[in-house]
């Protein structure tokens, strides 16, 4: 709970009460509801309610307008006795959950539009302090999300797709965007639902490319075979890693190499890069490269094939998700589901503006970078009282960034 | 009568449900066997136990009977007599010598019947494949795959190193065909499993072999009452527990999983002798093997290093703490919990020694 007072918190709450009461019906239903586990924040306690299950939507619904949650999460798992304590609910089975954050992903944006706030003095203060100048006391932090971060994350979510369908083969899926900073994306087939928690680190390990081989794809020979040496139409990581390395070598592209390889090592390696770039043919030429630039190119390129996930809860099968079409308390924005087929059309800010933006609400703005939200376009802004839509006035009474007057 | 062909696969594989069907045919009971014109299957039946002692993985087809029908009676004849004479660790070591053994037969056979065997006897998500994807004949389903290379250390098992197509994972018929050994292996446990929860009364010749097969045994291997005094179990932390406790049900322990256990015994000070005994129940323990590498994790051979024993989150990673070390009260390393609850128990020891004392 990031809100400045109180009264930010009871006003965050009306305009959420409102949306439940109107829109109730949108709320996603899990399938097999009674055995889901139920769990959400209020707007006045710290601590989550869980163990909960309700057996019709109207249960769920009738909860939900009652209590107002700040945010509502179900399990991904299905349970005999949801309401049991851990340890003795009865696992059935789980879906198999993804979560992409961009707050996980190394964005160059971040550094610029995040901040720290004091709750106090109602100032804005830059990431590197820890307590604020003024009054002493600590400072809480502000992470904005931008149209980069939610691009990156986007990246990310394609291709954690091709795994899941290319490779996988799976084929019922759900995605949401979180409402926040990124996606959420669970595979629905009957044939994941058992998979324990030591078999979906498998499925991990080959999203994220942990424990690939190159000595199997004959990587470490001496002299390399072409013959065996993965090339650009081979299926699996083996295609993978071919398209990256061969990318970077058509591209040129050495921000990925420095990174992985270190700036010293790297110019050597780009020398050798341009020289073989010069005679670039159909395929990957692993035999003109030295060992280390073989070996850099491939960790180069498994970084960047590799589907960046949250890996803790992908291997957590008891783990609670954000409830689809819910509204998320960081931001009041909604944590909006869409047909994984659309990812590249889905607008993050627009599609999950669900708080009116013809009502309007005056707040003070401790500091907000530009953005956008709909079709409104919000100039940054600093220590200002505003007169602004309520989406936009609740997405910065939510971050902590703004408060009532 | 079947055709001799069709006897011949079924000796092969005497695990077939055809198997099944051809002996209640043949009208064999276990009154039977006492009947010496049956001696021949008695016998072959006695050497699979014996093979299974003493050659286990190294069984050899070279053993097996000409005569088919002796070959194949002599199967579930020697499952009665093994559950008969009760001993996990013999049965699982007989499991194993005889998923070894029809391994080794599955090796020089055509591929239309591994495959028939794989699909319709051990329901394997499993098909040859035309356009062969880097001379991997064969795709197995990706849930399966899972359930079966879970178990496998090398790279070459991991998923991430297979090429997976669409939910179909690539494999070659070697590979098929050791999937297919733990196939056999669980079958004959189960069948062991089944024939003791209803133990048949056997005729006396039967009961004299089963005798003689206890005699040979190795004398009492250790079990858990032996461990006793400071490095009982009772100290261990749960994953620790677990891990004990199915490598003496004779399961199937991780590569990782023994190498924990190893560092953990030697670091609480147990002596190799009685951590070699306690590996001793491993269906594939092979005395030497084992020794060496105590040894070499205590570090008395190779690099020389001690190692110690994986910290809380390494045993995490790898799927080993026992619910989320919510009874370890926030310890960083199993050895943290043991120290701790030694302490409690000698504390525990002292003060009963202390209220006695009082008594007296």
């Amino acid at each position: 709970m990031s809100f400045i007072s109180e009264a930010d918190a009871s006003i965050v709450k009306k305009f959420f009460k409102n949306f439940y009461r109107k829109t109730y019906s949108k709320l996603y239903i899990p399938s097999r509801l009674p055995e889901r586990e139920f769990g959400y924040f209020t707007f006045e306690k710290k601590l989550m309610i869980r163990h909960l299950s309700f057996n019709s939507p109207q249960e769920l619904w009738e909860r939900i307008i009652e209590e107002t949650p700040l945010h509502i999460y179900h399990s991904a798992a299905f349970y005999k006795y949801p309401r049991a304590p851990m340890d003795a609910k009865g696992w059935l089975g789980a879906e198999l959950i993804f979560d992409i954050d961009a707050d996980h992903l190394k964005t160059p944006c971040r550094k610029r539009h995040d901040f720290k706030v004091c709750k106090r003095c109602r100032k804005a203060y830059p990431v590197s302090l820890d307590l604020c100048p003024d009054c002493g006391q600590s400072l809480m932090k502000v992470e904005w999300v931008c149209d980069l971060c939610l691009e990156a994350a986007r990246e990310e979510a394609r291709k954690l797709l091709s795994f899941l369908e290319d490779d996988f083969g799976f084929s019922k899926f759900r995605a949401a965007f979180s409402g926040n900073r990124g996606y959420h994306l669970v595979v629905e087939d009957e044939s994941i639902l058992e998979l324990d928690q030591a078999e979906r680190k498998e499925l991990i390990d080959y999203i994220t490319g942990t424990g690939l081989s190159m000595k199997l794809m004959g990587l470490e020979e001496r002299i390399i075979d072409l013959e065996t040496a993965p090339k650009l139409e081979d299926p699996s990581w083996r295609g993978r890693i071919a398209k990256a390395v061969f990318e970077l070598l058509a591209s040129q592209n050495y921000e990925v190499l420095r990174e992985v390889a270190g700036d010293s090592i790297a110019q050597t390696l780009i020398d050798e890069i341009k020289e073989i770039s010069k005679a670039l043919g159909e395929n990957v030429p692993w035999n003109l490269m030295r060992p280390r630039l073989r070996r850099t190119l491939f960790e180069a390129a498994r970084e960047l094939a590799s589907a960046h996930i949250d890996v803790v809860v992908t291997q957590d099968i008891h783990r609670l998700l954000r409830l689809g079409n819910s509204l998320n308390g960081k931001t009041g924005l909604m944590a909006k589901m869409f047909n994984p087929d659309e990812l590249d059309e889905f607008e993050p800010f627009s599609e999950s503006v669900a708080l009116p933006m013809d009502d309007e609400l005056t707040v003070y703005v401790i500091k907000a970078p530009r953005f956008k939200l709909g079709e409104v376009e919000f100039e940054e802004c600093e220590n200002e009282l505003k007169k602004l839509p309520a989406a936009a006035a609740i997405l910065l009474l939510c971050k902590g960034a703004a408060t009532l007057p | 009568m079947p055709s001799t062909s069709r006897l011949s696969i079924l000796a092969k594989y005497p695990f077939l449900p055809e198997a099944r069907r051809y002996i209640s045919e043949y009208g064999l009971t276990l009154e039977s066997f006492s009947d010496p014109a049956y001696s021949k299957i008695v016998e072959r039946a006695k050497q699979r136990i014996v093979d299974a002692i003493r050659l286990g993985e190294g069984v050899d087809p070279s053993n097996m009977s000409e005569d088919e029908v002796v070959e194949l009676a002599s199967f579930p004849l020697a499952i009665i007599l093994i559950a008969a004479i009760k001993d996990r660790f013999l049965a699982r070591r007989f499991a194993l010598t005889e998923a070894s053994l029809a391994t080794k037969l599955l090796l020089d056979d055509d591929s239309k019947t591994i495959l028939r065997i794989a699909r319709e006897v051990f329901g394997m998500d499993v098909k040859a494949e035309e356009a062969q994807a880097m001379a991997h004949e064969y795709s197995m389903g990706l849930r399966d795959y899972l359930k079966g290379s879970m178990t496998f250390n090398a790279p070459s098992w991991k998923l991430v190193n297979r090429i997976v197509i669409r939910g179909r994972v690539m494999i070659t018929i070697n590979e098929l065909i050791r999937l297919m050994k733990d196939k056999v292996m669980e079958y004959v446990l189960e069948n062991i499993e089944k024939a003791m929860s209803r133990p048949p009364k056997l005729p006396q010749n039967l009961q004299k072999i089963i005798d003689e097969i206890k005699s040979t045994l190795p004398s009492k291997r250790y079990e858990e009452e032996i461990i006793s005094g400071e490095s009982s179990p009772e100290a261990w932390p749960p994953c620790m527990k677990l891990i004990y406790q199915n490598v003496m049900k004779g399961e199937n322990v991780s590569h990782f999983a023994n190498f924990a256990l190893a560092s953990f015994l030697i670091n609480i000070g147990m002596n190799l002798d009685d951590i070699l005994k306690i590996f001793a129940h491993r269906p594939d323990f092979d005395q030497r093997i084992a020794r060496y590498q105590i040894e070499h994790i205590a570090g008395l051979r190779g690099s020389r290093t001690k190692y110690t024993t994986p910290s809380c989150d390494t045993m995490k990673t790898n799927g080993l703490c026992v619910e989320d070390g919510k009874l370890c009260g926030g310890v960083k390393n199993p050895l943290a919990y043991f120290r701790r609850s030694l302490r409690r128990l000698r504390k525990a020891d002292k003060d009963k020694a202390e209220v006695e004392g009082e008594r007296s």
